[in-house]
């Protein structure tokens, strides 16, 4: 489980998350929506303090901490449990994909070499790609190397894992096999907090839909509710301006 | 012109010291890169007032030609070595041995300048998203750093590095204004009965020459080594 209460944090003079609150139960998948600039990512980072957010409250699992006062230790733990895929990968470029894997097994989790081979080869094949185990990233398409950081978080079996845009910065031909991955990695029961534009994952895989605007949660609700009765006319706005993009997209 | 008998002298002489100037070279090159890697994230993480009193550090030591660096440190050990003796009551003449620690020290202070900034272009070359992936997998700073950051840094900065190395190496021969007999003082040394001056130098250059060959080549071989994770760029 986890939650955030009350988030705030500013870039100077800049507020972009102004107590925006979210709540993630366990084994759920909760995508968010907003416009460009609405704090999604500034919101995922806050949470493993890639960021530091200036104030509110986060609860992962049994640990619960006030952003204005959490210890670095508290932050080293909240990062074990919580795992992240970045929007342009960051695989480890020194690192093969089986070793990007591995890496953190055996340095986080203090497995045995033997031992994390084996549930990295595992995390591997379950994305398909027992066939680039020995390849470096910049031998992957983006696809691939995507593929790998959602491995590379499976495999350390986070209670939560974070999703910033996975497919955005992906040609459109290979989106679909990330977003097949991911769909697995959902009917597994992982927990997953997902940052997204592609309505038709939200529509099938999310038990959630939060519509975010300017630092704060907009709306939120089912699939259902979201997409066919929007209450709030920002969320409408969204909709349908996303969707009018996706038909031209379509169409060309 | 060249005398092959007083050339091979002067060659023997000057090989005879080739582990002298190595070990002063590799042990600065030790010395620096530590140092200058602390100073290069001290100075990318801007630690206010230490990067600040580094920076004019920094500048200072680029700004004195390396001769005289070489002899303020041995104006300033022989002062207060003798002072150091006498407040001891030690029977301790000045040795060569201990020079060459004086001369290490002096080439530390000429190369570390360049050295650490060789490092720190080295740092700033990689990109953010490598250690946001450590901190996220659970890795602490330091752990991202030692098996992510360093492993990338190491392969940017070979190249640099080695013109570093080899500066290094040329500069060895200017410890003798402390003096430290090295490889050039050697071969001199060997041709004053003679006047063979000119096979003294030559000698002398034949064995830099050498040695910046071999160095360039492990550089090289290096190089190919740390490549092999970008063979492709996708
Ligand atoms: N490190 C930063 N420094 C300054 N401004 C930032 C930084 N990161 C994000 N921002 C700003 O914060 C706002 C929200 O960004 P972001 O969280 O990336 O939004 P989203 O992911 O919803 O598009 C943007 O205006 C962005 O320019
Ligand atoms: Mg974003």
């Amino acid at each position: 489980m986890i939650e955030i209460k009350n988030i705030y944090k500013s870039f100077d003079k800049l507020k972009v998350l102004t107590g925006a609150s979210i709540k993630v139960e366990p084994h759920q998948v909760v995508v968010v929506l907003g416009p460009s600039g609405s704090g999604k990512t500034t919101m995922l980072r806050c949470i493993n303090f890639l960021e530091r957010a200036d104030s509110g409250e986060l609860t992962v699992g049994d640990m619960t901490v006030d952003f204005a006062k959490v210890k670095k230790k508290e932050i080293h733990e909240i990062r074990k449990k919580v795992g992240f895929v970045f929007q342009n990968y960051n695989l480890f470029a020194n690192k093969t994909a089986l070793q990007n894997v591995m890496h953190g097994l055996i340095v986080v989790k203090k497995m045995s070499k033997e031992e994390a081979r084996k549930k990295a080869e595992d995390a591997l094949a379950w994305v398909r790609l027992s066939d680039k185990v020995d390849y470096y990233p910049s031998q992957l398409s983006g696809g691939q190397q995507q593929r790998v950081g959602i491995a590379r978080a499976i495999a350390l079996e986070p209670e939560i894992i974070l999703f910033d845009e996975p497919t955005s910065a992906l040609d459109p031909e290979l989106i679909e096999e990330t977003l097949e991955v991911m769909k697995n990695v959902a009917k597994r029961g992982i927990t997953m907090l997902v940052v997204t534009h592609e309505l038709s994952f939200a529509q099938d895989i999310a038990d959630k839909v939060i519509f975010m605007d300017g630092g704060v949660v907009i709306e939120e609700g089912t699939p259902d509710e979201i997409f066919n009765n929007p209450k709030e006319e920002r969320t409408k706005q969204f909709l349908s301006r996303i969707i009018a993009a996706k038909s031209f997209d379509a169409g060309k | 012109m060249i005398q092959e008998k007083y050339f091979m002298i002067c060659l023997q002489a000057a090989i005879s010291k080739i582990p002298r100037n190595l070990l002063m070279c590799f042990v600065t090159l030790g010395i620096c890169v530590v140092l200058g890697m602390l100073a290069a994230l001290l100075r990318t993480y801007r630690l206010p007032v230490i990067s600040k009193l580094l920076d004019v550090f920094i500048a200072l030591c680029k700004a004195f030609p390396a001769n005289l660096i070489l002899l303020i440190c041995i104006m300033v050990y022989t002062y207060k070595f003798n002072d150091f003796a006498a407040f001891f009551h030690l029977k301790m003449s000045i040795r060569d041995v201990n020079l060459i620690y004086i001369a290490v020290i002096g080439l530390t202070i000429v190369s570390f300048p360049g050295i650490s900034e060789v490092l720190r272009s080295g740092l700033i070359a990689i990109p953010r998203g490598q250690f946001e992936a450590g901190y996220a997998v659970g890795m602490t700073a330091f752990q991202t750093f030692r098996d992510i950051i360093f492993p990338q840094m190491f392969r940017v900065v070979i190249p640099p590095l080695t013109n570093s190395i080899l500066s290094l190496l040329k500069m060895t021969a200017l410890v003798n204004v402390m003096g430290v007999s090295d490889i050039l003082k050697s071969a001199t040394d060997a041709a004053t009965e003679s006047y063979a001056y000119l096979e003294a130098y030559t000698a002398a250059a034949l064995v830099f020459w050498v040695l910046g060959i071999v160095i360039e080549q492990i550089s090289k071989m290096l190089e190919k080594y740390f490549a092999k994770s970008v063979k492709q760029i996708a």
